[in-house]
């Protein structure tokens, strides 16, 4: 028989949010309900492939149990402020989904789901968090109970529902109707709570037969029972589902389809689920919805390249280029496909050939090429000998000044978000380059993007691949260095313990310094002491043994990433480590690195001294010159705040801080003191690092309503 | 300092000296928390951004000027605010030379922009 796959959109919405944590997109809006929830469903649609899905919501009016009872539901809290919202995303969500979704003012989802499981005569499978549905459970209707969380459910069927509870589906109503339901403010017979409420069910069955047999009962319970009829009669209306909803809903609509609509992953990418958006297998094959994709975008003609004289028809006109499963080039109007060889026996070219038929329009110097990221094409690129030499536009970057979603993506995350069709890459780029120019125009970063980013991707690529030369030897020799310090400091740290311990094991760690040696350990999560840097250090003071492990774990940092972490990035053959630029990650507009991490690199402290011993000249002919800027974001401070004894200063060279102190504290310059221009120091710092007041207030040891001003 | 703040209170973003932006959607945030950490974040992403792409196109100019003036020498490092050449022991007091101007022309500020200019065997001695 057909499955039917009927959820409580409402209890299970209610089950994501407090499930998960809380997760929002990069336009502030909350997501963490509709990502738990999608995956919830796609989980149990996979397990059992249901032929039809049908999703009901409670809808805000009051429905016909608030006009029996005023005080129905009376206590239920209303809905977080995060969660509203999801509700009505969800919905859109499981419309793109190709889901059915149903709400009836006047009843709940319950009752919805209570009337459809009696109406198609199909198997019907419930997911719900809420133990009302269970008196639905008969041979064709079966309850999956979200528990805890979302994922952990228990399946009750007609089979096992005895066993389970001891009672059958239908006396669940009669429960309530005895016990009462604290989270719909049913009252029940008052006095009576669970226990006596299944012991009167094992002997009577329903609660009206119980009160054809009431005279049966003795004392106080008899007295509760024949008081407490009102309300029990009035409980069991309440908690009966209605299954007799009059609802227009043909079961042909309720038909659930995988894979799912191109659209939904167009949806899930506007969402920012990334990992849904990369699941290929859960969408439609890309040609066969086509038709659909056509509501979002204008899709050019496909054309297959079988020869190079197509591309260098091309040499005059800008083009996008995507390099993908196929290389693919785009003038705007058609998608022009070079096939790729998936194995030896496919029809199409090498990649390397493919690749190779680009070289008139990349070294082209007049000609002007769209990739998504110009430092990755011009790596691909020269790994088959062809120079970057065309003008180039980088998606990537302009998405990163004109639009910055706050971390990084992938070119057909970018085509998505842009509701673009994914399976013409280059087409899309090209129009994602008419889009983007025109934000980076109307927000006046034309400049920004031309004169900076766009040149810098080339001096980027550039010094990757020039790399930097590290001493070797010097690296071993601080290595070792470092692991007879550590062992030295472990030792101290020993003996101050009292004991031997992995002082690398936070929970170890609190044993020793909050159970065994008693000091202040803050707020415990989980049955856990933070040792966190914050904590150790409200505590530095307090027993010897705390510096030492500050001082431990500083080195023991230091040695893994900057001394031991070098050595496996040193090319064996060159001796040379390339560093990893980033480009589009920070928010601040940075650079950032990896492999290793420069940005990081220790420099006032001793520590860093040594480290900056690694870095040498390429060869004996050469020599390092570097330069720093002094105090630039000082100096942006003063250019910023327009301050013009700031500026005064900075003209005639005047120190800085004892100008601010000077400021400040409303004394000649002459006349400040070494305590004076701490603090100015901190203040200046304070705000470039964006200290709050408190902060400020607690480095320097004053008030925080002095700070302020 | 101030202005940056009231300005992205309006705005609902902060910009740099040279049009870089950040959205700041929890600027007027009902939670305490969340707004006074957008409103720090508002006076300070102006210094930091600005710096950031001070010394961006410091390393512009650098690298033009190097390749410009046909210079075997190559920009290798940036860290922080400094930026390092592997630098021909010939062409070292050009280099210098270069290093200085390029960075300090690379913006026109209120204040004079100041490079220390070092050189050595290795990173530390160069500093």
């Amino acid at each position: 028989m057909e499955k039917l796959l009927l959820i409580d959109g409402n209890s299970l919405a209610n089950r994501a949010f407090y499930a998960t944590p809380f997760m929002s997109n990069s336009k502030g809006v909350p997501t963490n309900a509709v990502f738990a929830f999608v995956n919830m469903l796609l989980k149990i649609t996979d397990a059992e492939k249901p032929g039809y899905v049908l999703v009901a919501f409670d809808r805000k009016e009051p429905t016909f149990r608030h006009e029996m009872y005023a005080d129905y539901k009376g206590t239920r809290k209303p809905m977080p402020e995060e969660l509203r919202p999801q509700i009505s995303l969800i919905k859109e969500v499981l419309k793109e989904m190709g889901v059915s979704s149903y709400e009836k003012a006047g009843v709940e989802a319950d009752d919805i789901i209570g009337t459809a499981t009696r109406k198609y005569g199909v198997n019907n499978i419930i997911v719900t968090g809420d133990k009302d549905s269970f008196q639905l459970v008969n041979e064709t209707t079966s309850v999956y109970f979200t528990k805890k969380g979302i994922s952990d459910t228990e399946v009750y069927t007609a089979e096992n529902f005895k066993e389970k509870t001891s009672i059958l589906p239908r006396q669940i109503i009669d429960l309530k109707a005895l016990m009462g339901d604290s989270s719909d403010n049913i009252p029940g017979v008052p006095g009576v709570g669970e226990k006596t409420a299944y012991a009167l069910l094992s002997q009577y069955g329903t609660v009206e037969n119980l009160y054809e047999h009431v005279n049966e009962l003795t004392g106080k319970l008899r007295e509760k029972i024949i008081d407490g009829k009102e309300k029990c009669l009035l409980s069991k209306v309440l908690a009966t589902i209605d299954l007799n909803v009059d609802m227009d809903l043909p079961l042909e609509e309720l038909k659930f389809t995988m894979p799912l609509p191109k659209k939904a992953k167009l949806k899930f990418a506007e969402l920012e689920f990334r990992a849904l958006t990369n699941k290929a297998e859960i969408y439609a094959n890309e040609e066969e919805v086509s038709a659909e994709e056509r509501e979002y975008a204008d899709i050019p003609e496909k054309v297959a390249v079988t020869d190079s004289a197509v591309i260098s028809d091309l040499i005059k006109k800008q083009v996008a280029v995507s390099f993908g499963e196929d290389v693919s080039v785009s003038d705007g109007n058609k998608e022009y496909v070079i096939p790729v060889k998936k194995s030896f026996f496919d029809e199409g070219f090498n990649y390397d050939d493919a690749v190779k038929m680009l070289r008139p329009l990349f070294e082209n110097e007049n000609g002007s090429v769209i990739v998504y990221s110009r430092k990755k094409t011009e790596y691909l690129l020269a790994e088959y000998g062809i120079g970057l030499k065309s003008k180039t536009e980088d998606i990537s970057l302009q998405k990163y000044i004109a639009d910055f979603s706050g971390k990084e993506e992938r070119e057909n995350e970018v085509i998505l978000l842009y509701k673009l069709p994914e399976n013409f890459p280059a087409y899309s780029l090209y129009k994602l380059n008419g889009i983007l120019h025109g934000m980076l125009e109307k927000n006046n970063q034309l400049s920004l993007y031309y004169d900076i980013e766009l040149p810098l991707a080339k001096v980027l690529y550039d010094m990757e691949t020039a790399g930097f030369r590290v001493d070797e030897t010097i690296i071993r020799e601080l290595n070792e260095k470092y692991k007879a310090v550590l062992t030295k400091i472990s030792e101290k740290i020993y003996s101050l313990a009292g004991e031997v311990f992995n002082v690398n094991s936070p929970k170890q760690l609190g044993r020793i310094l909050f159970e065994k040696l008693n000091l202040y350990h803050g707020k415990k999560k989980k049955d856990n002491y933070s040792t966190s840097a914050d904590v150790l250090e409200s505590i530095y003071d307090d027993h010897e043994i705390v510096p030492y492990i500050l001082r431990y774990r500083h080195i023991s940092k230091l040695n893994s990433t900057y001394v031991e972490g070098f050595l496996p990035l040193i090319d064996k053959r060159t001796g040379l480590i390339h560093t990893v630029f980033n480009q589009t990650l920070t928010t601040t507009g940075r650079l950032s690195s990896k492999e290793p991490n420069l940005q990081n690199l220790p420099i006032r402290d001793e520590e860093g001294k040594e480290i900056r011993r690694f870095f040498v000249p390429s060869d004996s002919d050469h020599i390092l010159v570097g330069a720093d800027y002094s105090q630039i974001e000082l100096r942006l401070l003063a250019h910023f705040s327009g301050c013009d004894k700031l500026i005064e200063a900075y003209k005639n060279g005047d120190d800085i801080h004892s100008s601010t102190a000077a400021e400040v504290f409303g004394v000649p310059i002459t006349e400040v003191t070494k305590e004076m221009r701490r603090k100015a120091k901190a203040v200046n710092f304070g705000i470039i690092y964006g200290i709050s007041e408190y902060g400020l207030a607690k480095n320097i040891k004053i008030s925080p309503k002095e700070a302020k001003t | 300092m101030e202005k940056n703040v009231e300005f992205a209170h309006k705005n609902g973003y902060v910009s740099t000296i040279f049009g870089r932006k950040r959205v700041m959607r929890d600027i007027n945030s009902p939670n305490y928390n969340l707004r006074s950490f957008s409103e720090r974040a508002a006076m300070n992403m102006p210094l930091q951004g600005s710096s950031a792409d001070i010394i961006k196109i410091a390393m512009i100019r650098v690298y033009n000027r190097l390749r410009d003036e046909n210079l075997n020498s190559k920009l290798i490092l940036q860290v922080h605010d400094e930026l390092v050449i592997d630098t021909l022991k010939s062409e070292q007091p050009l280099v210098e030379k270069i290093l200085k101007e390029e960075m300090e022309g690379a913006a026109e500020l209120k204040v004079p922009l100041v490079a220390d200019v070092y050189s050595g065997r290795n990173l530390s001695e160069a500093k």
